[in-house]
């Protein structure tokens, strides 16, 4: 899972400096992405694993890193067992 | 807002950004935006001392004439144009409002400042600066800034125009209300522009921060607020993404989130509201 949300997070966060992989921790906003980059790569996420973030997840904390963004991933599909995996 | 704040820093004024204001409200714009209720000029006017004052103007020869005549008496303008126009992140597809600071005519060139993509000053072309300014979103719209900058004590006058945009804002709910059944039914969006209600919460918060805030009872309201402007911005930057085909924004979903968002205006609106009513520094 993180790969893949680390492949989204390079196309979609337009962080400051391009890279081919992502540490899962790396602060992607120490990394330069904006508010507004962080809304698309939640978008790219929403549709990649067919879930959605609910308002409580809707935080900074949540799109902190491609770890913080998996561990989201994995709580809405344990709350919801039956989104695609 | 922020051209606003600029134009004021350069006057002297002191944390201008916290002076913007107070505004608080919704109001419907033309195709699919809902804006704030856009009240915040006379408020700035009171918080900075500067005098600030609208103008429109779709005649070209009418409108340059204007802003030649308000720069050659020493007053600043910010003038309304379109993002399609200008370097920005809309430039060629997309159609909003912005605001630039305009500094001066030169021959075939205007000299602007935009506090948001380019805030040094730098050089527009006459013939793009006529049409921007002229284009539908702009519709010849500016603020002319003029005068000298008092330190009025902003606690006593925020607190006199907030309780003003209490009532106000409690009426316009239903303006929202509105924009909401307006979606829901598919006759707005999801195309939906609030970025104008993102930006007046986030104003407001500001305004209401220590140390303007006349006691520490208001802190938690402008976070409050300044979590309020957050999730409006995030609708927006999600309709904005949609709009671009880099996601996807349901409209069920978007109902969904403008409810929850018309809750947290309502509940912000009763609690500001009790706070105004029990020891308000300024009781009438």
């Amino acid at each position: 899972m993180e790969d893949r949300i680390s492949a989204l997070v390079l196309r979609f966060a337009q962080l400051d400096a391009a890279a081919d992989a992502l540490d899962p921790n790396t602060d992607l906003w120490d990394a330069g992405m904006s508010s507004m980059h962080s809304v698309s790569v939640m978008m790219a996420v929403e549709e990649e694993f067919g879930v959605e973030f609910t308002e409580g997840l809707l935080t900074r904390a949540t799109f902190t890193s491609v770890a913080s963004i998996a561990r989201a991933v994995r709580k809405l599909r344990d709350s919801d067992p039956a989104v695609a995996r | 807002m922020q051209a606003v704040a600029a134009v004021a820093t350069e006057h002297g004024v002191p944390d201008a950004a916290a002076r913007l204001g107070p505004s608080w409200g919704f109001r419907r714009l033309a195709g699919h935006r809902l804006g704030g209720g856009e009240r915040w000029l006379a408020g700035t006017a009171r918080l900075t001392g500067l005098r600030l004052q609208r103008f429109a103007q779709t005649d070209w020869a009418e409108l340059a004439q204007a802003e030649r005549a308000a720069l050659a008496d020493s007053a600043q303008l910010i003038v309304a144009v379109d993002s399609f126009d200008i370097e920005s992140p809309y430039r060629d597809h997309e159609h909003l409002t912005h605001a630039l600071v305009l500094h001066r005519y030169a021959g075939d060139e205007v000299v602007v400042a935009d506090m948001t993509n380019r805030p040094e000053p730098h050089s527009l072309p006459l013939h793009v600066y006529q049409k921007t300014r002229l284009s539908p979103v702009a519709g010849g719209f500016g603020i002319v800034c003029r005068g000298v900058v008092g330190v009025p004590p902003p606690s006593d006058i925020v607190a006199d125009r907030l309780r003003a945009e209490l009532p106000a804002h409690r009426v316009e709910l239903a303006v929202l209300e509105q924009f909401i059944t307006d979606v829901r039914e598919g006759r707005t969006g999801p195309d939906v522009d609030i970025a104008d209600v993102a930006a007046e919460r986030l104003a407001l918060s500001q305004v209401v921060a220590p140390p303007n805030g006349p006691d520490d009872r208001w802190t938690p309201v402008a976070d409050a607020l300044a979590d309020l402007s957050h999730r409006w911005y995030i609708v927006h930057a999600m309709a904005w993404a949609a709009t671009r085909g880099t996601g996807t924004l349901r409209p069920a979903r978007l109902v969904r989130m403008l409810t929850n968002l018309a809750t947290r205006e309502a509940d912000l609106n009763t609690r500001l509201s009790a706070i105004m009513q029990v020891g308000s520094p300024c009781p009438r």
